[in-house]
């Protein structure tokens, strides 16, 4: 069972590695808890429903169109809302609390357009999964691990050594200096919400072909999107990716012994025990210091 | 200076205005030819398709019953499967629309939260379709014309330890007060009769990863049974995982199963799966009429809850008329209702305001929903 589990968590885990990544990209570059980023997660799912069913594309054609969508409401939602407000140089709080409104009319938005029924991308037939040792993993589960470590390892390394990734930094750092040294902060953070988007459209998009989309599947999903960053040290994509993971494994093997229905709960304490043991996460910096 | 006084003097005064006109207004005494009841049904959320079966049957009655003349206004609230917004609405219908009857189709948690408001205030609160076995001790002015889950869940208990000869079961049940009190009945009675229940685990409303419960189900050995309790999305999410864990099991369930989408999320891995469920067929001869008129108005077949919902109304309609509307003398009328033919049963209400009606077993296969008949194999 233990086996189970573990991969059990790998898959949760790297679901939330997606979001986080995401997550905390944008964050790098504007500093605050941007909680749209649940309803970029959602719309993703519900781009590529509409396409695929509605529209009767192709899988694949409908999946990455669907990929861009999401990112171009992610750079939307940035350039309507976020720009005016960093233009009226608005505090972290007024931020937070517009992502908020952004994530609650997008999630009723979507409940009016499709209704609260659970859709689905998936055929009738129900394939069993495959074995790995003594434990199963269905085909779905393997392309969600595979995905997401490829797209991990593509963005690590744009991070590092791409001169727009290495700009993305710069402004995470300081924007200030990074002006100063002739780096374009809006581009910059035009460019940070369209791969952050991107990120989440995806993970929406492969949670749905796991287990389906309703208008509310991206609460929970943005808070352990958050609770990741949290744990891995916010703002560092590294931090995020381990962060993810130790929150699946976390959840998963810590039911073990437990009823299975504290999972959740399980996610919360382990936010509890950073946020009061060590607030800056595990690769966090020691010297910024956060604040919502 | 009028001017200088100008916006804001102009902005308090209509405000002022408007309260005054409307003071007036709600202070006129309103003499109606026609009584008001409130209902609360969950249109929006995972009990939702069971409000709205509900509202049909309500409409359906109302429709008869206001003829030649209004006599009876339904006042509806979204109780969006939630107790907050049950109590809330619940709340507005007795204080600021002042009725005395309140129909209710929800889940039990937002029926057993307002009960005892109802019964502070004198309210009759009247569900056609929640089944926990908690509301038989609800309070006096709760009454409801749909069996109690504990009649349900006793025959489902029988069928696998007697038809099925199972010995060890496993419960997995959604985490409120359905699925709790559906799942200590379920133990206590299977434990009676000398079976073994090895586990029970909840899951939370809402979610869509089961994996870690099946997971643990798995690892029980000789394991016979799994007594499944929940709505139909979250039903369809484990019986679909469990197909893709290779978890064969019989699968014990309860009418929250019966619903198309199951079958949408869990396709054929919801084969095999025997609930429980009150007797109600819509192709029964003593329900054609009913049936017919049900089909013409809303192209779907009629069932448990409109029929339960339909009835309720007119029984509730017939007191009114004879008693007054009175929820003393309406109550007292309803403890006297004995054998009253409705369409969804017999009716008789026993001292708690419950009723005794008849349970059928069902089966789905190919993804229809079919009468299980454990004799047969």
């Amino acid at each position: 069972m233990i086996l189970q589990l573990i991969i059990n968590g790998l898959i949760a885990g790297a679901i939330y590695s997606l979001i986080a990544l995401g997550f905390s990209v944008i964050y790098g570059t504007v500093k605050f808890f941007n909680f749209s980023h649940g309803v970029v997660y959602t719309a993703g799912a519900y781009f590529s429903y509409t396409l695929f069913r509605l529209f009767h594309l192709n899988i694949l054609i409908s999946l990455l169109l669907a990929v861009a969508f999401a990112c171009l409401l992610g750079i939307l939602i940035d350039r309507s809302i976020f720009y005016p407000l960093r233009t009226k140089k608005a505090s972290n709080l007024i931020f937070l609390l517009a992502s908020f409104g952004i994530f609650i009319f997008f999630q009723n938005l979507f409940s009016i357009i499709y209704g609260n029924q659970v859709f689905s991308l998936r055929s009738a037939t129900i394939k069993e999964g495959r074995y790995f040792f003594s434990a199963i993993i269905t085909d779905i589960q393997i392309l969600i691990l595979l995905a997401s470590i490829f797209l991990m390892l593509t963005l690590w390394i744009f991070i590092k050594k791409n001169k727009l990734g290495k700009a993305m930094r710069a402004v995470a750092s300081d924007p200030l200096a990074a002006k100063l040294v002739g780096i374009n902060p809006e581009k910059t953070i035009k460019t940070s919400f369209a791969i952050g988007s991107a990120l989440a459209g995806v993970a929406g998009i492969l949670i749905s072909l796991e287990t389906g989309i309703e208008p509310t599947m991206g609460f929970l999903a943005i808070l352990k999107g958050i609770i990741s960053c949290i744990i891995g040290g916010v703002g560092s994509i590294s931090g995020a990716i381990l962060g993810g993971f130790f929150l699946g494994l976390a959840e998963n093997i810590g039911i073990w012994k437990i009823s299975a229905g504290w999972k959740d709960c399980i996610a919360f304490l382990v936010l509890l025990f950073f946020l009061l043991v060590r607030p800056r996460g595990i690769f966090g910096d020691k010297t910024q210091k956060e604040s919502l | 200076m009028i001017i200088r006084i100008g916006i804001k003097a102009f902005i308090i005064y209509s405000i002022l205005l408007v309260f005054i006109l409307a003071s007036i207004e709600f202070c006129k005494p309103k003499k109606l030819d026609y009584y008001k009841i409130g209902v609360i049904l969950d249109l929006t959320g995972p009990i939702a398709p069971y409000g709205q079966w509900s509202k049909n049957g309500l409409l359906m009655a109302l429709d008869e019953i206001n003829v030649p003349k209004k006599k009876i206004e339904l006042i509806i609230e979204d109780g969006r499967s939630t107790a907050q917004a049950a109590v809330s609405a619940f709340n507005k219908l007795i204080n600021i629309d002042k009725v005395k009857v309140v129909l209710i189709t929800t889940g039990s948690s937002s029926v057993l939260s307002i009960a005892p408001i109802a019964n502070e205030r004198e309210i009759i609160l009247f569900t056609p379709a929640a089944s926990s076995p908690d509301i038989t001790t609800a309070g006096d002015f709760v009454f409801r014309n749909r069996l109690s889950g504990l009649q349900e869940v006793e025959q489902m208990a029988m069928l696998s330890h007697k038809d099925l000869d199972f010995i060890k079961g496993a419960l997995l049940v959604v985490n409120n007060d359905f699925g709790q009190s559906y799942g200590k009945v379920f133990k206590e009675t299977f434990e009676e009769m000398g079976g073994d229940i090895a586990v029970i685990d909840h899951y939370e409303q809402g979610t869509s990863d089961m994996r870690t419960q099946l997971t643990k189900i798995m690892s029980i050995k000789n394991l016979d049974f799994v007594y499944l309790v929940g709505y139909a999305s979250e039903c369809g999410h484990i019986l679909r995982q469990a197909k893709e864990l290779r978890l064969g099991i019989q699968w014990l369930s309860t009418i929250g199963i019966e619903s198309d989408e199951v079958i949408k999320i869990a396709g054929d891995a919801a084969d095999g799966v025997i609930y429980s469920a009150p007797r109600y067929l819509y192709n029964d001869p003593n329900v054609t009429h009913f049936e017919k008129k049900y089909f013409d108005q809303f192209q779907e077949h009629s069932n448990l809850y409109a029929a339960n919902s339909y009835d309720a109304l007119m029984i509730l309609y017939s007191i009114i008329e004879d008693v007054g509307y009175d929820s003393m003398k309406i109550k007292n009328a309803l403890y006297e209702i004995k054998n009253y033919p409705g369409v969804s049963g017999i009716t008789s209400f026993d001292d708690n305001g419950d009723v005794i009606k008849p349970v059928m077993l069902k089966i789905i296969k190919n993804g229809n929903f079919e009468i299980y008949n454990p004799n047969e194999k």
